[in-house]
């Protein structure tokens, strides 16, 4: 599904000094595996989560995405590739304020040129199977709620339903449960693996979080020392 | 998507649109306000000065007569209103006011005494406007007519500036004065006072009939010609064209080229009309400005997570360009029809009393320039705009 060769990647730092972050990652996730990525705050997980977004340009090497050769692409081409194959869920949720719940769902049907009523429509199925429904709550209209009015649970479960209602091949979960208490987490990350397997998707989850590895198929574990590249090193389960 | 689009950066076009708003009406009233100094201080020259004044060269019989040719030459029938020959010169001279209460006030004074031809109606300076004065040993004032027919047939009438009156009696009309002017030669002239002109002039003056004056003044010869035209429209264009023809036998000059204390204020007005001006321009680029960076960084992550989503750089750039760029014209059309209907309005509703009479010069709005400042700040705003979003759509913010 993702094969990475001998990417590379550099930061210049303020003094104007290159920094290698990333040197020769060689990494290949399979589909529909659970690859977890687990490592300390700074080896660099999040770095190589930007680079799978297909987010940061300046690497070299060779990104595979579903058979594409990804990150030569033009921003144009890289930007249809995420919307048609990436579902991202994040830690704090990263819901659009300005939207309402209904509409946050929307937007990757809508980029996916999707008529605003049928988007609506699979918007709310999909608020629906992550337990949101319009009569939730008993006042008005759920859906038409606006972020800032929802409980992090909640708010983790639209994001949860933006990820996933465009039927992603690979759904990307940056420490999804981080900012939960541990019973929502739980149940946030069974969601997620449920619906993985639904959709029959790659799932990479980076946490730090050991004990979500019960449910991974593969495990990576990022190391860097101070000033030395990331090291990405595939663990046996 | 568009839509999408603009619900999230709705904030920033409708605090743009504001922000414009309120600075051309703050501007607009700047302006109302400069125009109806300029239309009343337009109106009170207009009606206490002649149009344009000649003074003669060495010859004044030929200079005269030149003059008056070109003047024939350039103008349409009808296009002047009046011409009078005109004697001045400057005398002490004693003045005593007669007052009902207080007895007689006595003073010397240096005075400006112009002498004016009054044979023909309408006068070269519409003295009939002026503020009449009672009626010796009555309460009422002069009318118009009354105060034209006085100057024509009566006997030795004299109009007066405010300069003078104030130094007679210094309060405002009605008032009657009753007063002997003595010259160095001691030649005393009884005249009756019958008006007072607001010419803003500081020189105290009097106006008399040409025989008097060359009395007074024991000067045969008159030192120019007054003209009055039909049109003040007419008054700049003319004078420009008459300078350069009649240069060699005399000097031409306009009212508006006079240096009244007035005209002086309202120079010193314009300086900080514009400077308010340039200072209103500035301070709304620089908080339109701000207001750009604040709503990027606040939206930052919101432009983040629309990436992440698969929306391509691109659409984005063009997204909310398209976006910013509707939004200023709104604005901008917006301001500018609000100054086409407001100024076409308020320009009636100045006019409209004051029917022959035409702002100053420099009062004319260059729509050109403005369009072309308006073009300019625009650019501007779009540069800013266009470098914000391009460095936070660059930015490869961490993936929290």
């Amino acid at each position: 599904m993702i094969k990475i060769t001998n990417l590379q990647k550099t930061y210049r730092t303020l003094s104007g000094e290159q920094e290698r972050v990333i040197a020769d990652l060689n990494l290949h996730i399979p589909a529909g595996s659970r690859t977890f990525i687990t490592g300390s705050s700074g080896s660099g997980k999040s770095t190589l989560l930007r680079i799978l977004a297909l987010i940061d340009d300046e690497i070299t090497g060779e990104l595979h995405l579903n058979g594409e050769l990804a990150n030569h692409l033009p921003d144009h081409k890289k930007a249809k590739l995420r919307r048609d194959n990436l579902g991202f869920i994040f830690q704090d949720y990263a819901l659009i304020p300005e939207l309402t719940i209904l509409e946050n769902v929307m937007v990757p049907l809508r980029l996916q040129g999707r008529p605003r009523a049928q988007a609506a429509e699979q918007a709310v199925f999909w608020l629906g199977r992550v337990g949101l429904d319009a009569n939730l709550g008993g006042m008005g209209n759920f859906l038409k709620k606006y972020p800032a009015e929802l409980s992090g649970g909640q708010q983790q479960r639209v994001g949860i339903a933006r990820a996933l209602c465009h039927r992603p091949k690979v759904i990307v979960a940056d420490e999804p449960t981080g900012n939960l208490d541990q019973i929502t987490g739980g149940e946030i990350m069974a969601l997620i693996l449920r619906e993985q397997q639904e959709l029959g998707s790659t799932l990479i989850v980076v946490t730090h979080d050991l004990a979500l590895l019960q449910h991974a198929t593969h495990h990576v574990e990022v190391k860097r020392a101070q000033g030395q590249p990331a090291t990405f090193i595939p663990k046996t389960l | 998507m568009h839509s999408t689009l603009f619900k999230i950066f709705k904030e920033l076009p409708l605090y743009q649109v504001l922000l414009g708003l309120f600075s051309f009406t703050a501007i607009l009233l700047l302006l109302v306000i400069k125009a109806m100094y300029s239309f009343g201080l337009t109106s009170a020259l207009s009606e206490t000065m002649p149009h344009l004044i000649f003074e003669y060269g060495a010859n004044p019989g030929q200079a005269h007569q030149s003059f008056m040719a070109e003047l024939q030459n350039q103008t349409a029938q009808g296009e002047v209103a009046a011409t009078s020959r005109f004697w001045q010169g400057t005398r002490v001279a004693r003045l005593y006011s007669r007052r009902l209460a207080s007895g007689v006030y006595e003073a010397e004074a240096q005075l400006e005494i112009i002498g004016y031809e009054t044979e023909q109606y309408p006068f070269v300076i519409p003295f009939d406007r002026a503020t009449t004065l009672n009626y010796e040993h009555a309460s009422v004032t002069l009318t118009p007519k009354e105060l034209a027919y006085e100057l024509m047939e009566g006997n030795a009438p004299l109009i007066i500036n405010r300069a003078l009156a104030n130094l007679l009696r210094p309060t405002s009309p009605p008032f009657m004065i009753e007063f002997n002017l003595e010259v160095g030669e001691l030649r005393p002239i009884k005249v009756m006072l019958v008006a007072v002109i607001e010419d803003m002039l500081e020189t105290p003056r009097v106006y008399l009939k040409a025989a008097e004056a060359q009395k007074l003044l024991g000067q045969p010869e008159p030192n120019g010609v007054y003209v009055r035209l039909a049109q003040v429209e007419q008054v700049g264009p003319l004078a420009t064209s008459l300078k350069r023809a009649c240069s060699d036998f005399g000097y031409l000059k306009s009212w508006a080229e006079g240096e009244t204390r007035q005209q002086k204020l309202f120079q010193v007005f314009q300086v900080v009309y514009w400077q308010v001006l340039i200072g209103i321009v500035v301070l709304s680029s620089i908080i339109g400005v701000l207001a750009i960076y604040r709503s990027f960084i606040i939206k930052k992550r919101s432009i983040y997570t629309l990436r992440l989503l698969g929306t391509s750089k691109r659409f984005l750039f063009g997204g909310l360009s398209g976006l910013y760029l509707g939004c200023l014209l709104v604005s901008l059309g917006l301001t500018f029809l609000t100054l086409f209907v407001l100024e076409a309005s308020m320009m009636q509703a100045l006019i409209a009393p004051i029917t022959k009479l035409v702002p100053m010069r420099d009062y004319a709005i260059d729509w050109v320039q403005l369009t072309m400042e308006a073009a300019l700040l625009l650019g501007f705003y779009l540069l800013v705009f266009g470098i914000f979003l391009r460095v936070i759509l660059n930015e490869n913010q961490q993936v929290q």
